[in-house]
């Protein structure tokens, strides 16, 4: 079993695809890292909150000059900053300083925007990998010199589902391992604690947030490569296979949005896979669809994984290789 | 042990309510080269891939050295080697990382040497670190049966094996399988070319809609009576009082056909001497004599027609 893993993990690894994948990672981090260098104001102080301050003192100067929203007219549109635009950025000052929430980009703010944004490229390269890995066997022949060796099918499925699992591993680590260099490198070493803005802007815990956006993208993601999985032993063409997993992948997360709409009416769509791909959401809430606890959504996925395994091997056990 | 390498008995693949392959049974011998003729579409790959376990058997058993394919599949598996029509690589691979790749799937540990051995065996020694993409079909084919001889196999099973290649590389092909044949090492081809099976097997089975219609060897089906009547072509001077001279004479014969110099009759091998002096005797030059011998072809049309009427009755 082991020489069969390795041998999958070997066709994965040979081909470039699967190494151009993870560069477009590494390269779209620190891509990220340096827009946000360029685009976004720094911090110069060593002190952040003495740096909001005098930024308010400036702010609350500049205000004193500037005109008013109403002393422009009716039709006419303000043609330099009014009072109001200045007060709603000394308040968003003041919130950072009420909330203890450094504004300049530090290294966990930069893991919890763009480290994070990042992982649906893996759940792409992912369902790419996988929907083509076994349809690629089909559609290149090899599949026909693959079965005639001494090893029941279920475990040459095995082997592969297993070196696409470690695949998949081996890109999250790459995200992990590089996004945390690239945020030293750029930002500087920041507590573990360092509060910042969640994506529904509650104050977290910048080191929490980021190891926990992590773990709760697994399900989902394992998910994902088991459905693609599946449609890769279904189809022989692996650019059909390829396209259905991308275009599910795609149509899921619009999918998730409609059902949320759906659920009031007809409560059975709330068992639907798609609400449940994105796990990451209990991270900040209890409950998803009203009612559904992630004990909850975790079992229905886990239902969904069964069905999709029994399928993928009890199609591949039972096909006539006539290609 | 078994004498046999490969026994196959009852095999039968039905297709919802379609039979594809009915009650197919034959045996190859050890050191055999067994040919499956018959026409395309006959069901000669269907029987090879239910062999092969590409394909699920609906009824039948396949004994492959002596194993049960059922009760010890992994046995059965590892005592055969196969290309299934175009031997089909992972081109962004080299040779070797395919052949490396094969024998980590042998049930048994496969050496550096044993690889280094079938690398040379089928000359592929200076191309093998090369990737498989830059390769001729010629070189494919040849790390085909390297990838089928690695663990030492005692059968090889090849479906269509010369599709695609050149004459130059069909040649070569039939080579290596004599070579291997005189090993002791037994082989399963398919093909519905019947010139090049003539010159490769041993013995040969004709399949015809999913069934097995006969089943004889290359030297019995070629064996020739003395008194069989067959067509002989003389070529003569004078090629019309020639037939003059054997209308007029007992020899018993048939009229082909006369074509300025060339007179082609059916008459009895035994016949051909006294002919030849009743030509010599009037003074007519005889240039050649030349005595058609039969092809696989015209055996096949022969026992498929038969086979075809018997059926009609």
């Amino acid at each position: 079993m082991i020489g069969l893993v390795q041998n999958e993990l070997i066709k994965i690894f040979e081909k470039k695809m699967s190494w151009i994948f993870a560069i477009i990672l590494i390269i779209g981090l620190i891509g990220a890292a340096v827009l946000e260098m360029k685009l976004s104001p720094q911090q110069t102080e060593d002190n952040w909150k003495v740096q909001v301050q005098s930024e308010i003192d400036k702010l609350e100067k500049k205000m004193e000059k500037a005109p008013s929203y109403e002393d422009f007219g009716e039709d006419e549109y303000p043609t330099e900053e009014t009072k109001e635009d200045i007060q709603i950025q000394i308040d968003s000052f003041n919130g950072n300083l009420n909330d203890n929430v450094n504004p300049y980009t530090t290294s966990w703010s930069y893991l919890g925007d763009y480290g994070i944004a990042l992982k649906s490229l893996i759940t792409l390269f992912v369902v790419i990998v996988c929907a083509g890995n076994i349809s690629s066997e089909f559609s290149d022949g090899t599949i026909k010199q693959l079965l005639i060796r001494p090893h029941r099918r279920w475990k040459i499925l095995l082997s592969k589902y297993i070196a696409l699992l470690i695949y998949s591993a081996f890109l999250i680590v790459v995200l992990a391992a590089v996004s945390y260099l690239v945020s030293i490198t750029f930002f500087g070493v920041g507590a573990f604690n360092e509060k910042i803005y969640s994506i529904d802007l509650t104050v977290v815990s910048g080191g929490v947030y980021f190891v926990k956006n992590l773990l709760y993208y697994l399900p989902g993601l394992i998910m994902v490569l088991t459905l693609a999985f599946m449609l890769s032993t279904l189809f022989k063409n692996q650019a059909i296979a390829v396209g259905i997993g991308v275009f599910v992948l795609f149509f899921s997360s619009t999918a998730g949005l409609i059902i949320v709409s759906l659920t009031e009416k007809y409560a059975w769509t709330k068992a639907l896979i798609f609400p449940h791909l994105d796990q990451t959401v209990f991270i900040l809430q209890d409950k998803i669809l009203n009612n559904i606890t992630m004990p909850m959504s975790l079992g229905i996925l886990g239902v969904y994984y069964l069905i999709f395994m029994f399928i993928t091997f009890f199609f591949f056990q039972k096909r006539d290789i006539s290609i | 042990m078994s004498q046999y390498s490969l026994e196959v008995k009852n095999l039968t693949k039905k297709i919802r309510s379609k039979t594809i392959v009915n009650k197919v049974s034959f045996a190859v011998e050890k050191g055999e080269i067994f040919g499956l003729l018959g026409p395309n579409g006959a069901g000669k790959t269907t029987i090879i891939r239910m062999i092969v376990s590409l394909i699920n058997r609906t009824e039948g058993e396949v004994v492959i050295n002596g194993h049960n394919l059922d009760a010890s599949f992994s046995d059965a598996m590892s005592s055969l080697g196969a290309i299934v029509e175009n031997p089909e690589f992972y081109k962004y691979m080299s040779g070797y990382k395919n052949l490396r790749h094969y024998a980590r799937m042998a049930k048994g540990e496969i050496s550096e040497n044993r690889i280094a051995e079938v690398v040379k065996l089928v000359g592929l020694e200076n191309a093998i670190h090369q990737k498989v993409k830059t390769y001729s079909l010629g070189m494919r084919q040849r790390l085909g049966v390297a990838q089928a001889l690695l663990h030492n196999p005692a059968i090889l099973i090849l479906d269509e094996p010369t599709n695609g290649l050149d004459p130059q590389g069909i040649r070569e092909f039939r080579d290596y399988l004599h070579e291997l044949a005189a090993t002791g090492i037994s082989v399963l081809v398919s093909s519905h070319l019947l010139s090049e099976m003539q010159l490769m097997c041993h013995r040969f089975a004709i399949i015809e809609k999913g069934q097995l219609i006969h089943i004889s060897s290359m030297d019995e089906t070629f064996a020739e009576g003395v008194d069989e009547q067959k067509e002989v072509a003389f070529e003569i001077d004078d090629a019309n009082s020639a037939l003059e001279l054997l209308r007029s004479s007992a020899v018993a014969f048939e009229e082909v056909s006369l074509k300025g110099e060339l007179l082609t009759v059916k008459l009895s091998k035994s016949s051909i001497p006294s002919v030849n002096k009743l030509f010599v005797e009037r003074g007519l030059s005889v240039y050649g004599i030349n005595a058609a011998k039969a092809t696989l072809e015209d055996r096949f049309l022969e026992i498929t027609n038969k086979k075809g009427e018997e059926a009609k009755r």
